[in-house]
């Protein structure tokens, strides 16, 4: 009878035991996502500069709006899709305030670009509906070489920060 | 947040189809809920002790009334969060819109403050049969209107023109797009986009002038200007329309045919400017019909007048690069977009 009672403190304790690991295990998974993987969206062209599609592909979370826009640099994998940032565009630095994800790029951005309204707007809206696909921006401002904008080439108003266009997007 | 969610909830209403929960990450939830048709809402929350009671109302209902007085005309701009019917008519001196079915009352507070030619704003409700909103605009004696909505249907759009002008009185700012160190883009063997623009620019001044007393070109040689100073030069004007003129490119070179933009800000008349320019030049140049296009581009959106960009041909493909080398292909673009140009000061009269 006493070592009955025994055996039930113990096996209790040992669901204490387990229940304690489970919560801190889950605690620990959701606290610490420090360098795991994520399924995110690239918009390129299309073959014929009418709309931006969407490619999946897995990036590293830690530095992980560089990450992505290193991998949308890097062009499509897709057959019939294209590149929409020109040679040699590298991000020098990425800063994140109220909702404005501002981008500062090489001058390769400007100096190789193809030029064209559309060409430019595949490029804008390529690097901005990529970026507001993360909840927290909301807008993406363009600087080249620490500077501010009135344009890319030629076209679009760059001076202030942009919003999503969804409207380019080709499901 | 657990993830024990129902996945999906069939509702097979009126309004919504279906509801459904996903994971967007470790802790981001998205509830979506996949709607018959374009319905507005509303976002409630309410706080209980430690819980929160977010409440999603959908309902149609006007959200905003935004007007913008230029020199010679009042654009005004409905937003509905919804579908909505309409109706507009005009009593004398009086312009009326009529709202049908609205799910709530027009909120007094949205509506603007009489101001320019509107000499007062009234708001009746009717709810004899089917409940009708209506908006009374009184204005200083106009000419005429027009409603021009956009493709998206939850906004209306309605220009109001003041007076009558001459068509030799008018007005118009030929822009040809790039300059000087900017070239533009570049065609496969060569051909500069800044030296066609300027070429079918010149073109259409020349074609112009036999019937407009006053044409003003934002650069008549090859320099560079901004874009600032080019919508600086029509404000400054007072212009009554302003057309810039470009050619397209993208990175490869599939990309063909003919488009023209308008600022998103401005659609009513600048609309039916971009409307003419792009019919003229897809008759007569024969290429692939891009559209008309709307986005945030510099010069049309700072511009105080109707604006349109058009972008007559792709100089990064082959054919349109050799195409836009020719004087006969110069010459039949110039003749589109000046008899756009005409055609639309003739309805506008």
């Amino acid at each position: 009878m006493k070592f009955k009672k025994n055996a039930t403190y113990i096996l209790l304790l040992i669901i204490i035991i387990l229940v304690i690991a489970f919560v801190l295990f889950l605690r620990y998974n959701i606290s610490a996502p420090e360098d795991t993987e994520k399924e995110i969206v690239l918009y390129f062209s299309d073959s014929g500069a009418n709309n931006l599609v969407a490619e999946k592909r897995k990036v590293s979370t830690k530095n992980l709006y560089k990450n992505t826009l290193e991998e949308l640099i890097k062009g499509p994998r897709k057959e019939g899709l294209n590149r929409t940032i020109p040679e040699g565009v590298e991000v020098l630095n990425i800063k994140l305030l109220d909702g404005i994800l501002r981008i500062n790029f090489n001058e390769s951005l400007q100096k190789n670009h193809w030029g064209g309204s559309t060409g430019e707007t595949m490029t804008v809206y390529s690097i901005v509906n990529t970026m507001t696909q993360f909840v927290e921006i909301d807008y993406v401002e363009f600087i080249i070489e620490d500077k501010k904008i009135e344009t890319l080439v030629g076209h679009m108003d760059l001076s202030r920060p942009l919003s999503r266009n969804n409207k380019i997007i080709n499901e | 947040i657990k993830n024990d969610f129902t996945r999906e909830i069939e509702v097979n209403q009126d309004l919504v189809k279906k509801i459904r929960t996903s994971r967007f990450d470790e802790n981001k939830l998205r509830i979506v809920a996949d709607l018959e048709k374009l319905t507005g809402y509303q976002l409630q929350r309410t706080e209980k002790e430690d819980s929160y009671k977010y409440n999603i109302v959908l309902k149609n209902v006007l959200e905003k009334i935004n007007i913008t007085e230029q020199n010679n005309y009042l654009d005004i701009n409905f937003d509905l969060s919804g579908e909505i019917d309409y109706e507009v008519s005009r009593d004398t001196s009086k312009l009326i819109i009529d709202f049908k079915n609205l799910d709530e009352k027009i909120n007094e507070r949205i509506l603007p403050e009489a101001s320019g030619i509107i000499k007062n704003i009234d708001y009746v409700s009717l709810s004899d049969n089917n409940s009708t909103d209506r908006l009374i605009f009184e204005l200083e004696e106009f000419n005429n209107y027009q409603v021009v909505s956009p493709e998206s249907q939850n906004r209306i759009n309605i220009t109001v023109s003041r007076k009558e002008i001459r068509k030799e009185d008018h007005i118009i700012v030929i822009d040809p797009g790039h300059g000087g160190f900017d070239p533009g883009a570049i065609g496969p063997s060569g051909l500069t986009e800044k030296e066609v623009n300027l070429d079918i620019a010149i073109k259409v001044n020349d074609i112009l002038s036999d019937s407009l007393d006053n044409i003003i070109l934002t650069r008549e040689t090859d320099r560079f200007v901004s874009l600032r100073r080019r919508a600086e030069i029509a404000n400054k004007a007072e212009a009554n329309l302003f057309v810039s003129i470009h050619v397209n490119a993208s990175n490869k070179g599939y990309s063909s045919g003919t488009e023209t933009y308008i600022a998103p800000q401005k659609t009513g008349k600048s609309l039916t400017l971009a409307d003419n320019l792009q019919n003229y030049l897809v008759n007569s140049l024969d290429l692939v019909d891009r559209g008309i296009k709307s986005d945030n581009f510099y010069v049309i959106k700072f511009t105080e007048m109707p604006a349109a960009l058009v972008e007559v041909a792709f100089i990064s493909n082959n054919r349109e690069e050799n195409l836009l080398s020719s004087n006969s292909f110069i010459e039949k673009a110039a003749g589109a977009i000046a008899e756009g140009i005409v055609k639309y000061i003739e309805e506008e009269q």
